[in-house]
């Protein structure tokens, strides 16, 4: 929409500049002029909507400009002035062009305002079509050229017949009819008019020269909605015009916000459920929707309680609920309903307590929706979630069971390195016996150290099978341990075997530290990284092979740090080497799993982190584990 | 039937040093120890034995080089190793270094018996 334009003609630099910023800052577009001379050039140059005359000017009277404004017809003069002389004022609208009369004596942000709503009033003017019926021509020009202004459209006719004609064609929203007419008076056209149903609203005015009570009295019952006396001034006819026009406005907003309320009404109702309670929560209000749901007619829905569709369930939600809207608190809950086909239904529901006059009624509106069928589909996602979590809790179990068997293949091989030097000293101790019992030198000295030996040498490799067993117990639960002890155990499970391949095996531990762990399961975890180390040692024909252990304290933290000598993790692959199932060993048996599982246990079961880096030399996986981690073994 | 065989056994495993010790003095009486391959040559130096019987994997020093150092001292010292099933492939080595002869574990006493008798009678 084009800015309207503005000309303000006033010799006080001080209201000049005030309306000026003003109507600016409303988004009027305004240009100053303070005499009479720069006035006509600047209309001479610009078209303007409205022009604010000021009459009193340094170089004449303001009055002399509007014969000159009087040829700019689509100006519209609006007067300020503190002159209150009425003469003058009757005069000033006989003039035809100006449009309103502002005093000037009254405060500046008044006049400010009143020149604001009078704009405002005469551009929603637009587009209004008045028809003037009266068989005085020079009445018909005169009001034409008035409400013209005004921003009305104006029609005429001589008589009612004429006028009848133009209201058929025309749409007409307002009409001003002089009483007195030939052919159709107003009364009978009045009567004419408001026969047709479209037109019971229409604004009219009388316009008479009657001094008779009765008259007045019949024209308005005849319904009229106004009555001016002749003679009347103009300003005073624009008045009521004014005040008539503004209430069909009114009306007409009233309808469209109607139209608008019922349409969002009707909306809502078709979308969504929609009823009342009162306090006591019985059923006061019920839309369709609601009564389709509880295959009820509203009729039997109203007056039943809202508690008796409730699920047994949901029922314990009922008296906090009401609670909160006694206090004016809106609540949104979802219930179970109860359906008469014994179907349960989700409902999520809004429950706004209403107000009125500043004070909770007793009366709550209530919106929601069915969520069922959203609640089904929930349902059957989750049992979907659950089914693939137990698949891979399945498939885990399955990966832990296939880790055993790779570390039992390992343990045998371990156990083997232990037993060695006892069956070779057993071997030797039975042959010895049987030397000298054929040499005849078998004393009961001898047969008696022997046996006491061999039962030495059994008794500890029996001990060596019950380490093995408990190491492949499940840990029931954490326990306070030493770390130190556990990783120096598991370390003794294969140390045989890393001394058999001639490596070495140093063990740092500067701190008692107790920790909460699962100790199977971190020997477990040592124990494969020690085997990794040990079998990379081997495969890359290290020179003076050594394996580190270092255990230490950092902060809250303990730290497990296990590095060799072999060369390190090519770059390639050292992202992957705790995925399941990466293994560099297919062709012995490799299965991937081992630091997988490792991984597992220190993240997953014991709260820590285990990482890996290259040093200089090897590898070095570093295993943190919070010393304090009240995390349990699920 | 005591013979004047002068028998060093190499042993870093104490109780298969003991047993062994107990076994060969039901035949020999002048029967010494070594614990690794260094001490060994120490003694070999000094005592000169007639025989010496020696486990292959050791600390410090290996049987192996402990053969070689000795060889290279009398080549005509007459060495038995004895060895792990899998380290049979070091043999080879000392086979050609001159090690006499070798025995797998678990040792068999009576084998043992016999590659000493068959040794000190050369």
């Amino acid at each position: 929409m084009n800015k309207l334009s503005i000309l303000i003609i006033d010799d006080s630099k001080l209201i000049n500049d005030s309306l000026c910023s003003s109507l600016e800052e409303r988004g009027f577009d305004v240009t100053q002029a303070y005499d009479i001379s720069t006035a006509k050039e600047t209309i001479l140059n610009h078209s303007f909507d409205y022009a604010l005359l000021d009459l009193v000017l340094p170089d004449g009277d303001g009055e002399e400009l509007l014969p000159f404004l009087q040829i700019h017809e689509e100006i519209r003069v609006i007067v300020m002035t503190s002159d209150r002389d009425a003469d003058r004022r009757k005069n000033l609208f006989n003039f035809g062009i100006v449009i309103d009369y502002i005093t000037k004596e009254r405060h500046f942000n008044e006049m400010e305002l009143s020149i604001v709503q009078l704009i405002e009033r005469i551009s929603t003017n637009d587009g209004l079509n008045i028809l003037v019926v009266d068989d005085s021509h020079f009445m018909r020009t005169t009001l034409r050229i008035l409400l013209s202004k005004r921003g009305f459209k104006v029609f005429t006719a001589v008589d009612g017949k004429e006028a009848l004609e133009v209201i058929k064609e025309r749409k007409i929203d307002a009409a001003i009819v002089d009483l007195e007419m030939p052919v159709m008076d107003g009364n009978r056209l009045l009567s004419a008019i408001r026969r047709n149903k479209s037109n019971l609203l229409m604004p009219i005015m009388i316009v008479s020269g009657t001094n008779d009570p009765q008259k007045i009295a019949h024209v308005i019952k005849n319904g009229a909605n106004d009555f001016i006396k002749k003679p009347y001034v103009n300003e005073e006819l624009l008045l009521k015009i004014d005040k008539m026009m503004q209430e069909l406005k009114q009306q007409r907003l009233i309808k469209v916000h109607e139209a608008t309320f019922a349409m969002y009404n009707k909306a809502i109702d078709e979308a969504a459920i929609l009823f009342k309670l009162d306090s006591n929560l019985n059923i006061t209000y019920a839309n369709t929707y609601l009564s389709d749901l509880l295959h009820n007619s509203d009729e039997i829905t109203v007056g039943t309680n809202f508690k008796d569709y409730v699920a047994d369930g949901d029922k314990i939600y009922l008296d906090p609920l009401r609670d909160k809207l006694a206090k004016g608190y809106p609540q949104q809950i979802s219930f179970r309903f109860n359906t008469p086909d014994a179907k349960l239904i989700s409902l999520k529901l809004t429950f706004t307590p209403i107000k009125h006059n500043e004070e909770y009624s007793e009366e709550i509106l209530v919106i929601g929706f069915d969520i069922s069928l959203l609640q089904q589909n929930e349902d059957l996602l989750q049992a979907r979630i659950n089914k693939e979590v137990k698949k891979n809790w399945e498939q885990n179990k399955l990966l832990i069971q296939q880790s055993k068997m790779a570390s039992m293949g390992e343990m045998i091989g371990h156990i083997g390195h232990q037993w060695r030097q006892p069956l070779n000293s057993l071997g030797l101790l039975f042959q010895k016996l049987n030397k000298a019992y054929q040499k005849e030198k078998l004393t009961d000295e001898l047969m008696k150290n022997s046996a006491e030996k061999a039962m030495y040498i059994m008794n500890q490799m029996s001990e060596t099978i019950n380490d093995f067993k408990d190491f492949f117990k499940d840990d029931k639960s954490v326990q306070l341990c030493d770390l130190t002890s556990v990783v120096e155990h598991a370390s003794s499970l294969v140390e045989p075997s890393i001394e058999a391949n001639k490596i070495k095996l140093v063990i740092n531990s500067t701190h008692d530290i107790s920790i909460l762990c699962l100790k199977n399961e971190l020997s477990q975890v040592i124990l494969n990284i020690l085997t990794n180390a040990m079998d990379a040692l081997i495969q890359n024909n290290v020179e003076n092979p050594e394996i580190l252990l270092s255990i230490d304290k950092i902060d809250n933290d303990a730290t497990i740090i296990i590095e060799d000598n072999a060369g390190g993790i090519a770059d390639n692959i050292i992202e992957k080497i705790f995925e399941p199932y990466f293994t560099t060993k297919e062709n012995e048996n490799g299965t991937g799993i081992g630091l997988y599982m490792s991984q597992t246990i220190i993240q997953k079961h014991m709260n820590g982190q285990i990482k890996v880096n290259n040093t200089v030399s090897g590898a070095s996986f570093k295993i943190v584990l919070p010393i304090n981690s009240k995390e349990t073994h699920e | 039937m005591n013979k004047p065989l002068k028998i060093l056994y190499v042993e870093d495993e104490e109780s298969i040093r003991e047993e062994m010790v107990e076994i060969l003095k039901l035949d020999y009486d002048d029967v010494h120890v070594a614990v690794n391959g260094e001490e060994a040559v120490e003694i070999y130096k000094r005592l000169h034995p007639d025989i010496v019987i020696s486990d292959v994997q050791m600390p410090i020093m290996d049987g192996i080089s402990m053969s070689k150092e000795i060889l290279s001292i009398d080549e005509n010292a007459k060495i038995i190793l004895i060895t792990a099933f899998n380290e049979k492939s070091y043999l080879e080595e000392t086979e050609a270094i001159g090690v006499r002869s070798y025995l797998t574990k678990p040792v068999n006493i009576d084998e043992l018996f016999e590659k000493i008798e068959e040794l000190s009678n050369i």
